[in-house]
């Protein structure tokens, strides 16, 4: 049975384990770390390098070090989003074709995806070193609020990494499933997924061995990523301030606070207050300066009062969406490293009245999940895999049975049937520019969905049909997705051609489109041409 | 294998039957409860969710069963909207009752005991929950039952099933509704009282001809005891009465007396109004 890996490919750190018979084993980096962070380097010296060893580099060659990749990839690099994050990097992006950005590092251009692409190589060489197999086939993970482009990108960095994608799951889906995997009991939960540089909400409910995923919102913006800027950018007031001296114009400097400021933050989860001093700093006069600061918790959380407001904001929008009540959750799970700031769990707690769930580990939980579904794909035996099968009482359920090839036995251990939703509403313009919707939010996937339009002109021989994502019904309020084109049309009058328009959106949540001539004989179809995605000229 | 057959021909039922209504893709009664539309859906999940046949089933085969699973993940969805669109309910507060433009609860009072305890009004909680009262129109109006949100829901469903729609023409009047003043006026559509009867209990998505929110007054004994001028003259009276204007309410009561002097339930009605304004002036 060949091993299947599943991958947390995280904005910061990435992740990968795989399900074996007793329980979910992790894979180890060079010095047996878990978390692997997803920096990839390109040292003076030649070569690649990822993972903790690219961290050290961000100080030596800042702008040789590509961290933060995932918030660029699958991106329009004119959207006004993308154009803040670039702000806060030091390697040099370009635009490509298609409107995507581009990496520049020593004179080599190289895609998103290819960046991507080195970490998950790296995770599966890690893998093949550890497990004496070859690896080939992976779940990876995304957030759930990705797009189109964004998705099709990750399986394209999979693809030219050499692994085989058998799917892309949602991070708090993830979450749930191997918090949920094997507790069999029917409940609704609350994933909150704060991690370095993306942020989900995800009610579900839990049924038995259905994952069924009721609402799912977040903002791809927002992460620990942007608590460390908050507070880098403070530090760096008070160097001006104490030094007589801006530090904003250098990069190394820069780094060097973010990295006091991730410090700092890590200490004040722990701690009352972080006192000390960053030392290194070089001033312009030749000398070299310390910066003393001294922070108290209170001083910290109020600096990111507004990023904290907003998650809880997407989370109570989100349980409406659901059509329920906070207090019809039984539970919240914290997944991501941001999540173990006090004040986020103290929100948390305010909000729902009750205490979030703490016993998982935020880091690990979606691999765990992604291993867990890995197994489940690729039929290997995944009991005792999820979290239930420690937490819950020992039933006939999680003895050791064998589940292999499409045996599926009739116990209550069954393979996890994930029910995930698609995230935006997705639409496609009809005459005098509004958004006609053929899949709502939050629609279970996969799922399709076939609509008849008609012309609105007389003689029309072909049309065009513009596919966009987003809740306004004026199609320029939403985000344009690619458009395809019907043409060789039989000219009729107006409104007696009948075009049949197909939306399916597959497990990995990516869109296809079909549109046919329902009546002429030879059915006429297109295909969808996605802006944004790196491989504009296969299509979807 | 059973499993592999029960699967392959569950697909085959539901690409069969595709395009047909959301409830019997998924095998359930056309009223069913959300919870039970939901059980409906895991139940097809927990067997036919194509994960769960990677191993057993050709490329083609599989690639069957995830159209039948789309198909009717689409219609879980549809049906899982409208159900989200109907169920929830929340208790009556009074401001609702203000928002709805109601008169002042002193000046139908007289009119409203005394018809109430001769009928109950049975539909008296629904209007206030579907009927938008923005958007009451005088009774001239057919487009006046259908609420914004009852005309988004209604176009939304025939696109899905019509054969020549043209989505992004929210007010089409549906076949064989009459135009507003082509055809019937509301007075003379108005006179049986069975039909009044019928549509005013109706939910308001049909060419109701204006039965607006009456707060005092049941349609049904109004209409069967007058004329159908006099019932012109009254359903103005109720405008009157809602915006507040009782001297308008008077003259218009007046004008119905004139119609169907028969009618005591005018004379009563005008004598409760009249009093009304003598005790306000």
């Amino acid at each position: 049975m060949a091993i299947a890996l599943g991958i947390d490919l995280g904005t910061t750190n990435s992740c990968a384990a795989v399900a074996t018979p007793t329980g979910v084993e992790f894979i180890l980096g060079q010095r047996a770390e878990r978390v692997h962070p997803s920096v990839v380097a390109f040292p003076a010296t030649g070569g690649v390098v990822v993972g903790a060893d690219a961290k050290r580099y961000r100080l030596t060659e800042p702008h040789h070090v590509i961290h933060s990749a995932k918030r660029f990839i699958g991106q329009n690099i004119r959207a006004p989003l993308v154009q803040l994050a670039l702000t806060g990097i030091r390697y040099k992006v370009t635009e490509g074709p298609n409107q995507q950005p581009i990496v520049v590092v020593r004179d080599r251009r190289m895609t998103m995806p290819e960046i991507s692409s080195h970490v998950l190589l790296y995770l599966k060489r890690c893998a093949e070193r550890q497990l004496g197999e070859s690896v080939n086939d992976a779940v990876v993970t995304v957030p759930a609020n990705f797009t189109d482009a964004q998705r099709q990108a990750t399986k394209e960095a999979g693809r030219l990494a050499g692994l085989n994608v058998m799917r892309l799951i949602n991070e708090p889906t993830a979450a749930a499933l191997a918090y949920g995997f094997g507790r069999n009991q029917d409940q609704l939960i609350c994933v909150f997924d704060f991690g370095g540089g993306t942020f989900d909400v995800s009610i579900l409910r839990i049924n038995g061995e259905v994952f069924e995923v009721l609402a799912s919102d977040g903002d791809y913006f927002l992460g620990g990523d942007d608590l460390d800027r908050a507070l880098a950018e403070v530090l760096a007031a008070e160097c001006n301030r104490t030094l007589q001296f801006d530090p904003r114009q250098h990069p190394v400097l820069m780094m060097k606070l973010m990295m006091g400021a991730e410090a700092i933050k890590c200490h004040l989860s722990a701690n009352d207050a972080a006192e000390g001093e960053i030392d290194g700093i070089d001033l312009p006069n030749g000398t070299t300066g310390s910066l003393p600061f001294s922070l108290t918790r209170k001083q910290f959380e109020d600096m990111i009062s507004g990023y904290i407001n907003r998650t809880i904001e997407v989370t109570k929008q989100v349980i409406a969406q659901a059509g329920l009540l906070p207090s019809d959750i039984s539970d919240v799970l914290c997944v991501g490293g941001s999540t173990r700031i006090p004040t986020v769990r103290q929100r948390l707690a305010d909000t729902f009245h009750r205490e979030p769930n703490i016993k998982i580990n935020p880091d690990e939980v979606v691999a765990q999940g992604a291993a867990i579904q890995a197994g489940s794909l690729s039929g290997s035996i995944i009991a005792g895999t999820g979290m239930g099968a420690r937490d819950a009482v020992m039933t006939e359920a999680h003895s050791p049975l064998i589940y292999g090839g499409a045996t599926i036995p009739k116990g209550p251990l069954a393979r996890p049937v994930l029910l995930d939703v698609n995230p935006s509403t997705l639409s496609v313009q009809t005459a005098g520019g509004y958004a006609e919707r053929l899949l709502d939010k939050n629609s279970p996937i996969p799922i399709e969905r076939t609509r008849v339009f008609t012309t609105a002109r007389d003689n029309q021989t072909r049309v065009e049909i513009d596919c966009c994502r987003g809740e306004s019904r004026r199609y320029t309020e939403n985000e344009p997705l690619g458009h395809l084109l019907l043409e060789g049309l039989p000219p009729k009058a107006r409104g007696d051609l009948k075009i049949e328009v197909c939306f399916r959106v597959d497990a990995d949540g990516i869109l296809h489109v079909r549109a046919s001539d329902v009546d002429s004989g030879a059915r006429q179809e297109a295909r969808l041409q996605v802006f944004g995605a790196p491989t504009a000229g296969e299509g979807t | 294998m059973s499993l592999r057959t029960d699967v392959l021909l569950w697909a085959q039922r539901v690409i069969a039957r595709k395009g047909s209504a959301p409830h019997v893709l998924l095998e359930i009664d056309e009223k069913s409860t959300a919870v039970q539309v939901q059980e409906a859906f895991h139940k097809i999940a927990r067997t036919s969710h194509p994960d769960l046949h990677r191993h057993g089933l050709t490329p083609d085969e599989l690639e069957m069963v995830t159209s039948a699973y789309a198909t009717v993940a689409g219609a879980y969805q549809q049906m899982r909207s409208a159900a989200m669109q109907t169920t929830r309910i929340r208790p009556l507060k009074s401001d609702d009752l203000q928002k709805l433009g109601a008169p002042d609860p002193r000046t139908i009072a007289p009119p409203d005991k005394k018809l109430a305890s001769g009928s109950t009004a049975p539909g008296e909680v629904r209007p206030i929950i579907r009927d938008d009262p923005r958007h009451v129109t005088p009774p001239g109006g057919t487009r006046a039952g259908s609420t914004p949100q009852a005309g988004a829901r209604v176009v939304r469903v025939r696109a899905s099933t019509d054969s020549d729609v043209r989505p992004p023409k929210p007010t089409r009047p549906g076949a064989g509704h009459t135009r507003p003043g082509t055809g019937s006026d509301p007075p003379t559509n108005a006179p049986k009282p069975a039909s009044v009867s019928a549509t005013g209990s109706q939910p308001p998505t049909g060419a109701t001809p204006s039965v607006p929110f009456t707060p005092s007054l049941p349609p049904q004994t109004a209409a069967q005891s007058m004329s159908s001028k006099a019932l012109l003259y009254y359903r103005k009276a109720e405008l009157c009465l809602k915006r507040g204007d009782l001297r308008g309410a008077v003259l218009q009561l007046k004008l119905a007396c004139a119609a169907d002097p028969s009618s005591s339930f005018l004379r009563t009605a005008l004598a409760e109004v009249e009093t009304e304004v003598r005790k306000n002036p």
